[in-house]
């Protein structure tokens, strides 16, 4: 994905002059290609959120278990037939198969996403109730996961010192290898049962949401890293670069000024998707650190095969990947204005 | 003089010095016969002396509570969170193993066991200040009874069996039932059949769910509540109907009660040693000797009515349909092996599906003994055959089973991957050991699934092997069925006693259960926490107590 970005900006760099003309031909229209690119990304936008709720509900309705059955189980060992008809006839498991997902469907397009079967509030509040502290954690460990993002791509870069540079990109490796589970149970064990410095539950402290926002941000900046560091490597590879460094440009500011800059655009990519992961995919971070959140509830949603808050958080979740990845695509012909000259051009 | 020790001599030496501690504790542990015929009883390591008032108590628990409406009460995490606010019309002192009184000061029965009568205590209100009158008894019954459609409540899964209606008089509500039940007074005592305000009642099963929205009238109210995280109580002003025979009788001991949920078990018992919590629920068995070492308690609790650790053989699966492939895994675990090498004295040998300490268990141990010979010999008359691999397999399909587990009790995971080995190595079976909480839902209706895990602090055996929708069996066998009417028309303990001691024979007989080893739920309790039990292994909060 990144060699074929930088190629494809290799190839724009040397079409250049032949291409400067369609350039100018299309100043004109700049502002109806951005509203068509606009609209297109919208529209995929719609179509996977669309995708993502039907593909659940499939999923769901594929299942062995039949969801009524189970909440009117529980653990109490006997399942009573009276009440399994009337949890049936509430939830709407009276109807068949294809009538319940237009039915739901349509509840959805209203906005109203229905009744948790586990938790007994809506699932809107379930979630609300599950979002803030996961949104707190994420914010935290994506400027955490920037942070160490910045310190290893820059360090790698301009560290002064050979074997420090050799360093620093020996960790995205083992950020990726170290579990998330294991990391958190050692800090804990450090942190918490030996020093005293942290509770072993939230207790609303800034440390006890740091110490896991960082836990859960160090195999997350490791991909980060990893796609950057490879970008950074084929610019500095780059012609363009020779002639900066020929025109007499220092190394801070081939870094700064010509590097970085076109090294960002994969790095965008990786920035959305690890936003999208870290709204869904904190709940080895949250079981370990004993905290509330959308991984947690999910989880549990999903054992107990609470449908309508699975369907309700997927469909949150593919919404912030959704969002978040439209916000990116809309940030590429900022970053990057040649996107909106090639018709059909994927970002990187 | 000088005598030179050569290798053999010195080994000899070692193996004596380092190997005689372990066998005489093993001599200690397990009786001559290689089983043991009771649980440890929890030895008593808190604090000594009149109790002290005051104080926070931090509990960690192992699961969050999704639903805390009456009928949909289930697991033991479940009932210690809801246990402090909770009263009930009788209490079952685990102890004495008899009934006290609690909400109802006087009750009684017909010999026939269809009429139940209660009378009322007065002066005891709900959390909101409305009174817990005869009427407000009379409606909690009803909602169990019958459930509530309009609400869409449930029946209770208990109080249900053969109900007919409530009567009220006076002070006297009568409990009428159109068939017998002879349980209906254990049934009353369970934590699922707390008695709520009206308010409470007047919910939605959704609504009613809610912490927030379930007024009891026990000893503590719920201060504040974190969804899947954790619930504060605080003792509750005024409250002064405490069971009879209760060593307290007025309000609980404790300022606050500070519940949390610490599902990673690997952090249980730091967080107790290091005086984050003061008493830790679910300590794994490897955590055990930390815990005894470093001064702290290690309460293992065995319920007084309950039933050991065992797996239901479903009779409708395609391997265990068999009798003869049940038979075989019965006799294919070495319990004494299992209670030793992957568990701790905490968890000894069973003697039957019920707990040693269950007055009615009988020894039923001789009936499962451990002998591989039989087992293998048994698959082989089935037409199961060791392949190359050493697998058995039956017209070209392996003899593959799969279990699931469950975060209730700790014990499951060792106790079932040393189960796997054993029928691996010895019998040629592969076990498919799912520590998955999906799978283990799934396992409730599929009948697929041949083994099903279970273990409950006040059984009906009846109820759990043989009643319509009965989710350990997915069946119904005539002879459980035959049995279980008898077990509700029991007109006293005596004839009740005989029906359960026939339950565990023909469960026994048929292969119905594998009875694998003792329930006990193990608790760390930090040296400073006096801390006893209720009859169903939950916690006794009430009568907790924190030393300054």
């Amino acid at each position: 994905m990144t060699d074929r970005a930088v190629g494809d900006r290799d190839t724009l760099e040397a079409a250049a002059p032949a291409r400067f003309g369609a350039a100018v031909d299309l100043q004109g229209s700049g502002a109806q290609r951005l509203a068509r690119y606009v609209l297109s990304r919208v529209v995929q936008a719609v179509a996977v959120l669309w995708l993502a709720y039907t593909l659940v509900f499939v999923a769901i309705s594929f299942l062995p278990v039949n969801p009524i059955v189970q909440l009117a189980a529980g653990e109490s060992g006997i399942v009573d037939a009276k009440t399994v008809e009337q949890m049936k006839l509430y939830y709407g498991f009276d109807q068949n198969v294809v009538a319940r997902y237009f039915i739901q469907l349509g509840h959805v397009v209203q906005g109203e996403l229905g009744y948790s079967m586990s938790t007994g509030q809506t699932v809107v509040q379930s979630i609300s109730d599950a979002a803030p502290p996961t949104l707190r954690l994420a914010a935290m460990a994506f400027c955490a996961a920037l942070l160490v993002t910045t310190l290893i791509v820059i360090t790698a870069s301009l560290g002064r010192w050979r074997w420090l540079r050799e360093f620093v990109v020996l960790l995205p490796p083992l950020f990726a290898a170290a579990p998330v589970f294991w990391v958190g149970i050692v800090v804990l064990t450090v942190l918490s049962f030996r020093l005293h410095l942290i509770s072993i539950f939230p207790d609303g402290s800034f440390l006890s949401i740091l110490v896991p926002a960082i836990v859960l941000a160090l195999p997350l900046s490791a991909a980060f890293s990893q796609v950057l560091l490879k970008s950074v490597e084929t610019v500095y590879a780059s012609e363009f670069i020779d002639v900066v460094r020929a025109k007499g440009a220092g190394r801070y500011w081939v870094f700064f000024r010509h590097v970085v800059r076109n090294a960002a655009a994969p790095g965008l990519t990786v920035a959305g998707h690890i936003l999208g992961t870290l709204v869904g995919g904190t709940v080895v971070t949250e079981t370990v650190f004993a905290r509330a959140g959308v991984g947690r509830a999910l989880q549990t949603a999903v054992t107990q095969h609470d449908s309508s808050l699975v369907q309700g958080f997927i469909l949150i979740i593919a919404a912030v990947y959704v969002v978040v990845n439209l916000l990116i695509d809309l940030l590429y012909p900022v970053l990057d204005p040649r996107i909106l000259l090639t018709p059909g051009a994927a970002r990187a | 003089m000088a005598q030179t020790i050569d290798r053999r001599r010195f080994l000899r030496v070692g193996a004596a010095a380092f190997g005689s501690p372990f066998l005489m504790s093993a001599t200690r542990a397990y009786a001559a016969d290689g089983a043991k015929t009771t649980a440890p009883a929890p030895a008593f390591t808190g604090p000594s002396g009149p109790p002290v008032r005051g104080g926070t108590l931090v509990f960690s628990d192992t699961e969050a509570v999704a639903s805390w409406q009456n009928q949909r009460l289930g697991s033991y995490s479940s009932g210690i969170v809801t246990g402090p606010t909770n009263v009930f019309l009788l209490y079952f002192d685990p102890y004495k193993k008899t009934f006290a009184p609690w909400v109802a000061e006087q009750w009684g029965k017909n010999p026939e066991n269809t009429r139940f009568w209660f009378k009322i205590r007065k002066g005891i209100t709900f959390s909101d200040g409305t009174a817990l009158t005869p009427q407000v008894v009379a409606r909690n019954y009803e909602q169990f009874g019958r459930g509530n459609e309009k609400l869409r409540i449930p029946v209770h899964p208990q109080i249900a069996r053969g109900f007919e209606r409530v009567e009220v008089d006076g002070d006297v509500v009568t409990i009428v039932l159109n068939k017998p039940n002879q349980q209906f007074l254990r049934d009353v005592t369970r934590v699922n059949s707390a008695l709520l305000a009206e308010k409470t009642l007047a919910l939605t099963l959704e609504e009613a769910g809610l912490p927030q929205n379930r007024i009891g009238a026990g000893p503590f109210v719920l201060e504040s509540y974190v969804p899947g995280q954790g619930a504060t109580f605080v003792r509750r002003t005024g409250y002064a109907w405490a069971p009879g025979g209760s060593p307290n009788q007025g309000e609980a001991y404790l300022d606050k009660i500070v519940w949390q949920v610490l599902p990673e078990v690997g952090l249980r018992t730091g967080a107790l040693l290091s005086k984050q919590v003061d008493v830790a629920r679910g300590i794994q068995p490897a955590d055990e000797g930390t815990i005894l070492e470093s001064g702290y308690q290690l309460l293992a609790y065995a319920p007084p009515l309950g039933s050991s650790n065992f797996a239901a053989l479903r009779v409708n699966n395609e391997f265990t349909k068999d009798l003869r492939v049940r038979q075989a895994l019965v006799h294919g675990i070495d319990r004494v092996a299992l209670s030793r090498d992957a568990l701790t004295p905490r968890y000894p040998p069973p003697i039957s599906i019920l707990n040693a300490n269950n007055p009615n268990a009988i020894d039923l141990s001789h009936e499962f003994a451990y002998d591989p010979g039989k087992s293998r010999d048994l698959l082989e008359q089935a037409g199961w055959t060791r392949g190359a691999d050493g697998i058995r397999a039956k017209e070209g399909k392996k003899l593959q089973l799969s279990v699931p587990q469950s975060a209730q009790q700790v014990a499951l995971g060792p106790a079932w991957e040393f189960i796997a080995q054993q029928w691996r190595k010895e019998l040629g079976i592969l076990l498919d050991v799912r520590n998955d909480p999906a799978y283990a839902a799934k396992a409730n209706q599929d009948v697929n699934v041949p083994i099903m895990v279970s273990r409950t602090s006040i059984i009906s055996l009846g109820q759990f092997f043989s009643d319509t929708g009965n989710t350990s069996l997915l069946a119904s066998p005539p002879e459980l069925t035959a049995l279980y009417q008898r077990e509700l028309e029991a007109e006293d303990e005596a004839e009740f006693r005989k029906v359960q001691i026939e339950q565990q024979k023909a469960l026994h007989k048929g292969a119905y259960v594998i009875a694998y080893f003792e329930e006990a739920q193990t608790y760390g309790a930090s040296p400073d926490v006096h801390l006893t039990f209720l009859a169903q292994t939950y916690p006794d909060f009430y009568n907790a107590w924190k030393k300054a």
